[in-house]
């Protein structure tokens, strides 16, 4: 691609982007009586009309920069976001949510049977069970994550080579037809992504608001099994040409590990938010679960979280580019437990868990970017002590329905799985047990 | 042919299931055929109403599309072929380059540096690319926003792959000489 080429991409991808889901008016079937809103705009667009062909001309030299901001455009946004590529009939919460779902998850020998599977939100019954794809360069290929695209019935599955360091990663996509089907999962193109020396850094792996790129978060460089150079990085895959984009470094520190998790896409999809985390890489943990995290460990002990976090935003541009090129949205501070923290759809606040007033009691809350401030409570949920400092949250486009994991109690060993919504939580069936426990899931 | 989405329905197999998938491929797209439109258009209101128009026809004309065997090819050439029923319509309004400048340097970027830089560039690049004749500048939108391979966007665009293959090439030319001329 040459450079005409690419400014061209990067203008029209940043013009596109400027319609955001969130603006837009949901499709009317026929017979449904069009809103007031078109209809004024269209009074206004009548008012407007210009003469033929000269009006034309001059519009179109200006037209292509100038189609989001009309002042008829930015009326609609400030009711309900438009669920303006939901399926037929639904409402509310997404119908499903996919899990990598498996068993033996920290025995001395690797991992038992690891599936894709999704499930209905309503009942938790198994919709679809994702057989491994057959690679022939990794045969004992093991689904890490999934993730789920706006349609709420596209999903991209992420399989790695378990044993390998460094390892390789292969992704896959399959969907959920109007049958209820699965689809068999298809490789990607631009889904190789090779030599990845931290095999459990898959901390954030989410599909952009358009569905057209997919981000993950990686670490690679090395050849041995030394932890001491893990470098976490953002690699966004373009799902239409294959092409990678990738942020690294900007943010070493001297004798420290780095690693990303919590990756969310902003909503016009212009920006990744990521959780960032330094710790002496002695407090490394990896596995199947959880991503990279920073955690003392003693056996059979709860975790405690070590190390310093920070949370910043990228810019998403067809180059990359350094970690550090975005603002920082959360200073960098002494980890705490909970850890995950997304950004909301709006690009304003944080999604994150808080300690309740109520003992026992974790809050997923939405916090302002701005201030700090708690601007809203999604659901409380049980606090467990998780054997592993390992959490995750997955929020769906509308930033109202956040899946909540939180990893096995060091009592009982079960998860914390389900997900919250107008101050409620909902445990997701069916309850799982420590021999067959949830993973890594989305919506 | 590899829209994003293929057919779900093969003739002789239809039914209600076919007829909703297309409903709902259709809904899974709205987002993008609406960008796609918007610079086609220029105009993201007018947009908003031609892929409402294409829905239209899409929901009435839902069983005939699944008893044809439907692709999800046919969603974008019917969204280009709606953009230039508007364009055939003058309703776009004429608004002057500095507020088109304006409006763009509204753009949110990573500091205020690189948001004048980047709103200049994107506004030459665009302006030139709107200079260009119709059939060239759909090619380049369906090209290098859509991504579509040649034989994607000749189906769109209801032309030959070889025809496509000239327009592009002359397109990416003429917008090449556009852009030198505006100093990039």
């Amino acid at each position: 691609m040459n450079t005409d080429e690419e400014l061209l991409t990067g203008a029209l991808d940043r013009a596109a982007g400027r319609v955001t889901a969130e603006t837009l008016r949901p499709l009317a079937e026929p017979g449904t009586a069009p809103s007031r809103r078109t209809r004024a705009r269209r009074a206004i667009w009548n008012a407007r009309l210009a003469p033929a062909a000269a009006a034309v001309a001059v519009a179109l030299i200006v037209v292509v920069a100038l189609f989001v901001t009309s002042g008829t455009h930015q009326e609609g946004s400030a009711g309900q976001p438009a669920r303006a590529t939901t399926a037929p009939g639904r409402a509310g919460a997404p119908e499903y949510y996919a899990e990598v779902e498996g068993s033996k998850l920290h025995g001395p020998h690797g991992p038992g049977p690891v599936a894709v599977v999704v499930r209905s939100t309503s009942t938790g019954a198994v919709v679809a069970r994702i057989p491994t794809p057959a690679i022939a360069a990794a045969p004992k290929a093991i689904p890490f994550s999934v993730a789920a695209a706006p349609d709420d019935r596209t999903f991209y599955a992420l399989y790695a080579n378990w044993g390998r360091v460094p390892a390789d990663f292969w992704i896959y996509r399959f969907r959920i037809t109007s049958s209820g089907r699965a689809t068999s999962p298809a490789a990607i193109s631009g889904g190789l992504i090779t030599g990845q020396d931290y095999l459990g850094n898959v901390g954030g792996f989410v599909v952009s608001p358009d569905g057209s790129r997919l981000a993950l978060a990686v670490a690679s460089g090395h050849a041995d099994t030394e932890q001491s150079g893990v470098a976490g990085e953002i690699l966004v895959i373009d799902l239409r040409t294959g092409t990678h984009a990738t942020w690294r470094g900007g943010l070493d520190r001297p004798g420290q590990v780095f690693g990303i998790q919590s990756l969310s896409w902003t909503s016009g999809g212009e920006a990744l938010a990521y959780l960032g985390q330094w710790c002496p890489p002695r407090d490394l943990i990896y596995g199947l679960d959880g991503g990279f995290v920073c955690a003392t460990l003693s056996d059979q002990q709860p975790s405690r979280p070590a190390g310093t976090d920070v949370v910043r935003e990228i810019r998403v541009t067809p180059r990359g580019g350094t970690l550090d090129a975005g603002p920082v949205l959360r200073a960098p501070a002494k980890s705490t437990d909970p850890e995950p923290v997304l950004v909301d759809p709006s690009g304003k606040d944080l999604i994150t868990m808080r300690d309740a007033a109520t003992s026992g009691v974790l809050n997923v809350v939405k916090v302002s970017i701005a201030t700090g401030e708690v601007t809203g409570i999604l659901g409380s949920v049980p606090r467990i002590q998780p054997l592993f400092n390992a959490d995750y949250l997955a929020v769906d486009r509308t930033g109202r329905y956040v899946l909540v994991w939180r990893g096995g109690s060091v009592t009982s060993g079960l998860s914390l799985h389900g997900w919250v919504h107008g101050g409620a939580y909902h445990q997701l069936a069916p309850t799982l047990s420590p021999d067959g426990a949830t993973i890594q899931m989305t919506w | 042919m590899s829209f994003r989405g293929t057919a779900t329905s093969q003739p002789g197999t239809t039914g209600r299931r076919d007829e909703a998938d297309i409903v709902a491929q259709f809904r899974a797209r709205h987002l993008e055929l609406v960008r796609l439109a918007a610079l086609l258009l220029g105009d993201s209101a007018a947009a908003e109403d031609v892929v409402q128009d294409v829905f239209a026809r899409v929901w009435e004309g839902r069983d005939r599309l699944a008893a044809a065997g439907f692709t999800a090819a046919y969603f974008y050439r019917a969204v280009v072929n709606g953009c230039r029923s508007v364009r055939r319509r003058p309703r776009v309004p004429s608004l002057s380059g500095a507020s088109a400048e304006a409006v763009l340097l509204t753009v949110p970027e990573a500091s205020p540096e690189e948001a004048v830089l980047r709103a200049d560039e994107d506004r030459l690049v665009l302006r030139g690319l709107a200079a260009l004749p119709r059939r060239q500048r759909e090619a380049l939108v369906l090209r290098y926003y859509q991504r579509f391979s040649e034989a994607e966007i000749a189906e769109a665009m209801g032309i030959s792959r070889g025809t496509v293959k000239s327009t592009t090439a002359r397109g990416l030319a003429a917008l090449g000489r556009n852009l030198r001329q505006e100093g990039l």
